[in-house]
């Protein structure tokens, strides 16, 4: 009877330090404790060590970009822009294709852009006449539609252009 | 598992882990704080006392032989700082560990159980007062004893091992506190430790 008083006494004991020990203030302390001082090390890619100078790098760059004369802009891949060739830029000594330079060259570099062998002749007798040339995805690809919006549209694709 | 030993984990924390060394303290932390509750009895000083034992061990990890077990390292030194603790406390007076009366971080918040009967959930009340009040007439190197005996269940020669004394001291500081909590509880504490 005594002994089971006693083991009640050091039970209840037992049961108070469990008590404090799972209190959700300890908890709490514990994760703030780990996070602070001892969290998993990140993946080696998101390091300081290799983030920073790529993000160091990656502003390099794009500051250098800005920064760069114009004359240097070639280096530099740069999607064609839209570019009009009025008629009387036209050169048709040249026969096929014509290498043109854009009218705004000095921002936006050079483009090529493929005109076909210009017939007035033939155009004469069309109801249709080429007035505008659009190269909108390089040099490859030229298309023409007609003065009055006639919804009529013809395509010359040249592979290697 | 073996991978996860904390020998093994030792030795990676050694050679700079903080992530194995964190997986230490993840499995000791509650160990350490109810150590340092056992001595202290006092919340927000035992969670400070856990924080700068993990703290000096991971500092001093290259002092770690391997002699005894890491568990067995670590609750010495987590034992040494809450005795340490406790009576720098009592010197400086900066906080009152007797005093039970207003100090809201005794003991843990317990919400009572609706379920549970009013005169048990009074008994218990007044079981946890009795102990805290028997606690109190404790040293610190009884209460360590009482604590990883009969919280950690460490046998004598651990205790010895932990605290660097003889295991004929071990015994008797045991007699001591055991007798010390029954007799405040109202229980008659003849019972040989042996």
């Amino acid at each position: 009877m005594k002994n089971r008083r006693i083991d009640d006494v050091l039970k209840s004991y037992r049961g108070y330090l469990d008590e404090a020990v799972h209190d959700s203030v300890v908890r709490s302390r514990k994760k703030d404790f780990l996070a602070a001082h001892f969290r998993p090390e990140p993946f080696w890619g998101f390091q300081p060590v290799f983030l920073l100078p790529a993000i160091m790098l990656a502003a390099i760059f794009f500051l250098f970009q800005s920064l760069v004369p114009p004359r240097l802009a070639y280096i530099y891949p740069q999607p064609l822009k839209n570019v009009i060739a009025s008629e009387t830029q036209s050169t048709k000594e040249h026969g096929g294709f014509v290498r043109r330079f854009s009218g705004g060259q000095s921002q936006s570099g050079i483009a090529s852009v493929a005109e076909p062998l210009r017939n007035d002749e033939f155009n004469q007798g069309l109801p249709i006449r080429v007035e505008r040339i659009n190269s909108q995805v390089g040099p490859t690809m030229v298309f023409q539609t007609n003065r009055d919006n006639i919804p009529v549209t013809i395509v010359w694709v040249f592979v290697g252009g | 598992m073996a991978d996860d030993s904390d020998e093994l984990l030792v030795a990676q924390a050694k050679a700079g882990s903080k992530e194995a060394y964190g997986k230490l303290v993840d499995r000791h932390y509650e160990m350490v704080y109810g150590l340092s509750y056992g001595v202290l009895n006092h919340r927000e000083s035992s969670l400070d006392v856990t924080q700068e034992v993990f703290l000096k061990v991971f500092a001093d990890l290259e002092k770690y032989q391997g002699r005894s077990k890491f568990k067995t390292w670590l609750y010495r030194v987590a034992v040494n700082a809450a005795i340490d603790c406790r009576r720098r406390i009592r010197y400086t007076d900066s906080i009152d560990l007797t005093d039970v009366s207003d100090d809201e971080d005794r003991a843990p918040l317990v919400i009572p159980d609706p379920k549970q009967d009013p005169l048990e959930s009074a008994a218990q009340s007044e079981m946890r007062d009795g102990i805290e009040k028997a606690l109190n007439q404790l040293s610190p190197d009884q209460r360590a004893v009482l604590t990883l005996r009969e919280w950690q269940g460490f046998s004598y020669e651990e205790i010895a091992e932990a605290l660097h004394i003889e295991i004929g001291t071990v015994m008797s500081r045991l007699f001591y506190a055991r007798r010390r909590l029954a007799e405040v509880l109202g229980v008659r504490y003849k019972e040989e430790v042996l």
